[in-house]
């Protein structure tokens, strides 16, 4: 009994972790794209800022399922993160980090959210639900096909086994290219970083989901945003990138992967809706089921 | 005692009754009385009339014929007590049918059948004239004319070729005097024609139409239940023991198998109720004579009793209610048994035994058709029997539906209690035989066998 | 010792006793059915729990035997727990029915007639009570709202039914002998015509492609516990028959190296995979909940499929955890539909909304339970699809594996349908005054939920009974550990995860309410970008909800203008018999017999 309590403890500790390191990097890029774009940027912590003040907010509530779904959004993207490795020895469920528990404890932050945004009775709110639930029907299909792949060649869904697999026989970015190349640009869209971050399109549908939030709501659904890119990116690297042995070269790969991904996106106009499903089913889900047949088939 | 008193009696009755019309339907009810009585009480065996044993007129009484007899018997004197009113002016024409439908069920010689034939078919045309649609009427004269002339030319043919008329001795002459089979396909053929028309086989069947679709609760039931069974019996006797079907055989299973089928489009394509049962009807008897054509004969017998019960349940009530509503068209009787519960469940009950379906009598004879089958190894055509009893499901319960549930107004009907509780027994009789049905199997385990003796014992001659 | 013959003949006696008691009380007649339906369930459980069933058949006549097997109690235990749970909704809408005491007889003939299938020894009982549950069932759908589709649901199960019988009658032409057994018997070409035809009466059952037509009609025009029974009991027998298909018979033929399996397999997974994707594409844009919900078991029957076509114990364990957790999540999903139908008396999407306010209660229901359909944990749901995931990946199917993913994310669209636009949203003023659930429609919503909870937490028990059933099939035990299901490439612990995340939830809650309070505004007071709006329907985001993606594929199912052609060349056919043979001019006849005869005369000569 005290082994789990022992992990649920290193468990928050590895949530508590991934927001603080993504709110940072998120702040440093802010700061790389100031630069990019000839401005100064805002300091490195000002998302820690606007945060604590969100949070500090007095705000209004549309209602108990409003309140609701931002705890059970929160909380179930705490869940998922708990899990998630940060080094191949630094796992807080040893065992446990199997890939699916991602996807499916990912839905249920999701699930609260999209809730959370339904029951504001705001329809902007539930256009942006629609936008990414549809997008998230885009691009998890390739993801998943490819990473079946990788589960089937290294023989486990743990990703701390799918990692000493890697360091042994190099990585899977390198063995399986094009996978590789499917699965970031699936990651984009997971990420909601241009050219799809339809479901969001401020100057279009007023930031979908989140229009109405306000005060401690906003802050937590900041703080769940945080997580759960956390939780993608951290994916993509144990997935691709040979994961980590130690905590520097997890947080070096971690910078690259979502700076590139936060560099495309700003060099790219936002797809529709429907042209964001088209563009995943034809190209990146052709690539990915060609791939995998050419490797488990062979 | 002699069967020949179910001829006698009501040929006697007959006669008497046009002396006093007034008279007749007593007359009418009392001869059928006795012959239910009659078929009751008489022992098997081979009466000869005249005693001229190998060249005179033979009545075969065995299981077979036995089993038929009460059926048609009992089938026929309700059919007549619940349908009183429109019996009046046909009291002679029904005792000369009863007479003939008895002769045929009976009767063990060629020729003498054919003479029953015409007598059946003679009343059936008088009957039917009481629809008051004269051309539908003609046609079937027309039709049934040139069967039975086709089943008498056929008959001169085989006589010719064998020398007797006598059914028992037909097979054992053939074997005896080495006929070749081509030589006896046309004489065949032609008789199954000349049958063909009256058990409503397709092409020659063009008269039921005309006739069902105009026919009352009397009419109907006569037509498509009393005389459907006895044609299906007579014809099941002789493709079983008289008949080698050899070459012809091909075409005759087509002839069936087609009929089968077109029954149950055409019923199923159809927007009148009479209309669709009365093709039900043809598709039944296609399935009836194919499983006879087989050498089947317990389920065939098993399938003839489901269908007289069913169609005495369906013709029954649909003649009442067309004649309560004045309509036949499916769309206008919509919801009808919402207000008349009682004969609603009988005729369901009726229906879901046609399809088939367990709990029901015509469940058990479905099972027995097809084990049978299998046991053949027939795979084709037993696909096709569940194909086409797919469709015939299908538009039942379309009907049902239609006639339980209705969208807008209700028109009413009455029938009166007499009517009720016979359809209703023979409901009941339809569920207590589909859970039930051990008394019936074994008396029908002993017919082939003892319709086969009959020629192995005359062929001894 | 508790005999089955007695509990299927009690169960139709009761039935004919509720019928007797409804002419008058038809209340009275539907609380029977709920005591009657607990009875069932209750000893079904209780003594198959403890080995204490008896199979021997003494008063039912002639071929009907039965047997006692884990399989076939596993599926009559959920079954007739389905049944009972809906049962306490016949006394809310017995009244609306044309035939209140039909309806009556006929559940609980559905409910004798489904348990004798499952314990039916041979295929003659087995065709029998499969048959008596298709008609009473059949008679159930037309008390609803529309007629059709009663011809539509006996069309598509008699096609299943014939299949069955002719593959039976094939067996025993063969083999002799209608037991269960005799088709492993079976060898070559016989052996491949019984698979097929076996594995034809299950899809048309189960409702898979390309036999899914008649759900959604059926499902979607019922009677709302006539919806639930169909998808959470009745649909079971189809996997129940596709399960003893596909396990029982080998038939030779070519082995697919890459994926493990033997051909016909593959294309039974192949079907299961075109299932799930046309279900949950259909789903997606329908507007009645209670359509949506059917195409979404549809697509659950789906993954069914495939699970038993892979034939391995993860695999099979993944498809009786899913016939429990699909049973048990779909049932509270209609249930729940149909209270906001019973009191609402819609269940068109667009026309309702803001439920959630007047019924909070139901709408925690659905939301669990469309949390077990989307297989998210920690509901029953994720731990079946996880082991069917793992199967499939496993066997490297990649194609099926497409299918599977695409309906596993698609669920959270049609899913979440429901929940945003009929129970969340505006609170529309025309449903001022709408109650909650009356307390009996409470009781089975509460436990469903709560079954459906617990399987997914502590799935040690489900696991350990369908160890037991797959053992009887010759599969070996999905291994087990204190915490954990031990998968092919991982292990998944569900009470760790549920723990997880209720530490989660709470950690959060508690941070949430230390925080400043929030203000409490209507729902009308919103970001509107300026306007200014007045109507709650306006701001109402409900129909049309996927639109862009709607867009994308054809919206009738092509599949459903094949049917109607079919039915169309029938009518045809019958139009052209009745114009050339059933004419009212002799002389047509008359050619036809001269036909026949030249034919014949023509072939002697020959």
């Amino acid at each position: 009994m005290s082994v789990i309590l022992m992990s649920m403890l290193i468990g928050l500790g590895v949530a508590l972790f991934g927001f603080t390191l993504q709110t940072t990097i998120g702040g440093i890029n802010r700061k790389v794209v100031g630069r990019m774009q000839k401005r100064y940027g805002p300091k490195w912590y000002q998302e820690f800022l606007d945060i604590f003040k969100a949070l500090s907010k007095r705000a209004i509530s549309h209602g108990w399922i409003y309140d609701f779904g931002v705890i059970m959004a929160v909380g179930g993207i705490t869940a998922t993160a708990m899990f998630m490795p940060i080094t191949d020895s630094l796992v807080a469920f040893a065992g446990y980090d199997n890939f699916f528990i991602f996807v499916y404890l990912l839905a249920v932050g999701m699930l609260g959210m999209a809730m959370s945004a339904s029951g504001s009775g705001n329809p902007l709110a539930s256009i942006g639900v629609m936008r990414a639930l549809t997008q998230m029907l885009a691009y998890e299909v390739p993801f998943m096909v490819v990473v079946i792949t990788i589960i089937k060649v290294s023989g486990t869904s743990s990703l701390t086994g799918i990692m000493e697999f890697q360091q042994a026989n190099g990585w899977f970015a390198l063995s399986l290219p094009i996978g590789f190349g499917v699965a970031f640009l699936s990651l984009l869209g997971m990420l909601g970083k241009k050219p799809f971050e339809t479901y969001i399109a401020p100057s279009e549908i007023a930031s979908g989901p989140m229009v109405e939030y306000g005060g401690k709501q906003l802050g937590l659904l900041f703080v769940m945003h945080e997580i759960a890119t956390f939780i993608e990116v951290s994916l993509f690297v144990h997935l691709f990138l040979g994961g980590a042995s130690n905590i520097i070269e997890f947080l070096a790969k971690y910078f690259i992967v979502y700076t590139v991904a936060n560099l495309i996106s700003n060099l790219n106009g936002r797809f529709k809706i429907d042209q964001v499903v088209v563009f995943f089913y034809k190209w990146p889900l052709a690539l990915a089921v060609l791939q995998a047949i050419w490797v488990l088939w062979r | 005692m002699n069967p020949v008193l179910l001829i006698a009696i009501p040929l006697l009755f007959a006669f008497l009754s046009i002396m006093n019309k007034k008279f007749a339907r007593p007359l009418l009810l009392v001869a059928l009385l006795l012959d239910v009585y009659l078929v009751f009480t008489i022992s098997k065996g081979l009466y000869s009339i005249g005693g001229f044993s190998q060249y005179g007129i033979n009545l075969l009484v065995d299981q077979y014929s036995l089993i038929g007899l009460m059926v048609v018997n009992v089938v026929f004197f309700l059919t007549v007590v619940t349908n009183c009113k429109e019996v009046k002016r046909l009291s002679t024409v029904l005792l000369v049918a009863l007479a003939g439908v008895n002769g045929l069920l009976l009767t063990n010689d060629l020729f003498n059948l054919f003479v029953f034939l015409e007598i059946v078919g003679i009343s059936a045309y008088l009957i039917t004239s009481g629809n008051k649609r004269p051309l539908a009427t003609f046609n079937y004269l027309v039709q049934g004319t040139v069967g039975s002339g086709l089943y008498l030319l056929g008959l001169i043919l085989l006589y010719s070729m064998t020398g007797t008329l006598n059914m028992a001795l037909i097979l054992p002459t053939i074997v005896d005097k080495a006929i070749p089979l081509s030589n006896l396909a046309l004489p065949f053929m032609l008789m199954f024609i000349g049958l063909g028309v009256e058990a409503k086989l397709l092409p020659f069947n063009s008269w039921v139409k005309g006739v069902l679709q105009n026919a009352n609760a009397l009419t109907s039931v006569l037509i498509a239940g009393v005389f459907a069974t006895t044609i299906a019996l007579t014809f099941g006797r002789l493709l079983s023991t008289v008949f080698v079907l050899g070459s012809i055989s091909n075409i005759v299973l087509v002839i069936l198998a087609v009929t089968m089928l077109a029954g149950e489009v055409a019923a199923f394509a159809s927007k009148r109720i009479r209309e669709v049962l009365l093709f039900s009807a043809i598709a039944q008897s296609g399935l009836i004579i194919l499983l006879f054509a087989n050498g089947l004969v317990i389920p065939a017998i098993m399938l003839i009793i489901a269908n007289i019960v069913s169609k005495y349940i369906l013709f029954t009530i649909t003649g009442k209610m067309v004649d309560g509503t004045k309509t036949d068209e499916i769309e206008s009787l919509q919801g009808v048994f919402s207000k008349n519960k009682l004969v609603g469940f009988a005729f369901t009950v009726a229906s879901l035994s046609v399809i088939g379906l367990p709990l029901f009598f015509g469940f058990i004879v479905k099972l027995n058709i097809l084990t049978s089958l299998f046991s053949q190894y027939q795979l084709f055509l037993s696909a096709l029997i569940l194909v086409v009893s797919l469709i015939e499901g299908t538009y039942f319960v379309k009907l049902l539906i239609k006639l339980w549930y209705s969208v807008g107004e209700v028109k009413t009907f009455k029938v009166d209690a007499l009517v009720k509780v016979v359809t209703l027994i023979f409901a009941l009789g339809l569920i207590v035989f589909g859970v039930y049905t051990k008394p019936l199997t074994d008396s029908l385990m002993t017919v082939p066998e003892e319709m086969m003796e009959a020629i192995a014992e005359r062929g001894n001659f | 010792m508790f005999s089955i013959e007695l509990v299927v003949l009690s169960t139709l006696l009761a039935g004919v006793l509720a019928y007797i008691v409804s002419i008058k009380l038809p209340k009275l007649g539907s609380y029977l059915t709920i005591l009657a339906s607990l009875a069932v369930f209750s000893v079904l459980a209780y003594f198959g729990f403890n080995n204490n069933l008896d199979a021997e058949v003494n008063l039912i006549p002639q071929f009907v035997l039965f047997k006692t097997s884990m399989f076939g109690l596993y599926f009559a235990i959920i079954v007739s727990f389905i049944f009972f749970m809906v049962s306490f909704f016949n006394p809310y809408f017995i009244k609306d029915y044309k035939y209140p005491a039909a309806y009556n007889l006929f559940y609980l003939m559905a409910l004798a007639g489904t348990i004798g299938v499952f314990f039916a020894s041979n295929f003659i009982t087995l065709f029998i009570f499969f048959e008596i549950v298709v008609w009473t069932s059949m008679f159930l759908i037309p008390l609803g709202k529309k007629r059709k589709p009663t011809v539509t649901y006996f069309v598509f199960s008699t096609v299943g039914s014939f299949a069955m019988l002719y593959a039976v009658m094939f067996t025993f032409s063969i083999t002799g002998s209608f037991d269960l057994a005799a088709i492993s018997v079976l060898s070559g070409k016989s052996a491949l015509l019984v698979y097929i035809l076996l594995a034809v009466a299950g899809f048309a059952k189960l409702g898979a492609y390309p036999f899914y037509v008649w759900l959604p009609k059926v499902l979607g025009k019922s009677p709302d516990p006539v919806s639930a029974v169909f998808s959470g009991g009745i649909e079971k027998l189809g996997a129940f028959i596709a399960f003893m298909a596909i396990l029982r018979i080998s038939p030779a033929s070519i082995y697919l190296e890459a994926v493990g399996m033997y051909l016909q397999n593959y294309v039974i997974a192949i079907f299961g995979a075109i299932t799930i994707v046309v279900g949950t594409l259909q789903a997606i844009r329908q507007d009645d909940a209670k359509k949506l919900l059917a195409y979404s078991s549809a697509s659950n029957g789906g993954y069914i499929l495939v699970a038993i076509a892979m034939s391995s114990s993860i695999s099979l364990t993944g498809a009786m955890y899913h016939i429990l957790a699909h049973a048990l999540a779909s049932t509270a999903a209609f249930l729940a539909i149909a209270v906001v139908h019973y009191r609402t008396k819609t269940t068109k999407i667009s026309e309702l909304g803001g439920m959630i306010h007047h019924m909070p209660l139901t709408y925690m229901v659905y939301l669990m339970a469309i949390i077990s359909m989307a297989g998210i944990p920690p509901m029953g749901g994720f731990i079946s699809k996880w082991l069917i995931f793992q199967a499939v990946i496993n066997k490297q199917m990649i194609i099926v594996a497409v299918a599977t993913f695409f309906g596993s994310i698609g669920s959270f669209l049609y899913v979440f349908r429901p929940l945003a636009a009929l129970f969340l949203g505006q609170k529309l003023p025309k449903y001022k005054g709408v109650k909650e659930a009356p307390f009996l429609m409470m009781i089975p919503l509460i436990i469903l939920t709560l079954g459906s909870f617990y399987i997914g937490v502590i799935p040690n028990q489900v696991i350990d009974f369908s160890n037991k059933v797959i053992a009887e099939f010759g599969f070996g035990p999905l291994l087990m550990n204190e915490f954990g299901i031990q998968g092919a490439n991982g292990t998944l612990s569900a009470p760790i995860i549920a723990s997880v995340f209720g530490l989660g939830v709470v950690v959060i809650a508690i941070i949430f309410f230390i925080l400043p309070k929030s203000r409490k505004v209507g729902l009308m007071d919103t970001y509107t970008s300026g306007e200014f709006i007045y109507t709650e329907e306006l701001l109402h985001y409900s129909a049309d909800f996927y639109a862009p993606f709607e867009r994308l594929y054809p919206a009738k199912p092509l599949i459903s203008k094949v049917y109607a052609m079919i039915k169309e060349k029938v009518n045809e056919l019958g139009r052209f018999f009745k114009y050339w043979f059933f004419t009212n001019k002799p002389e047509v006849t008359v050619l036809w017999i001269v036909l026949i005869l030249t034919l014949l005369v023509w072939g002697d000569i020959l």
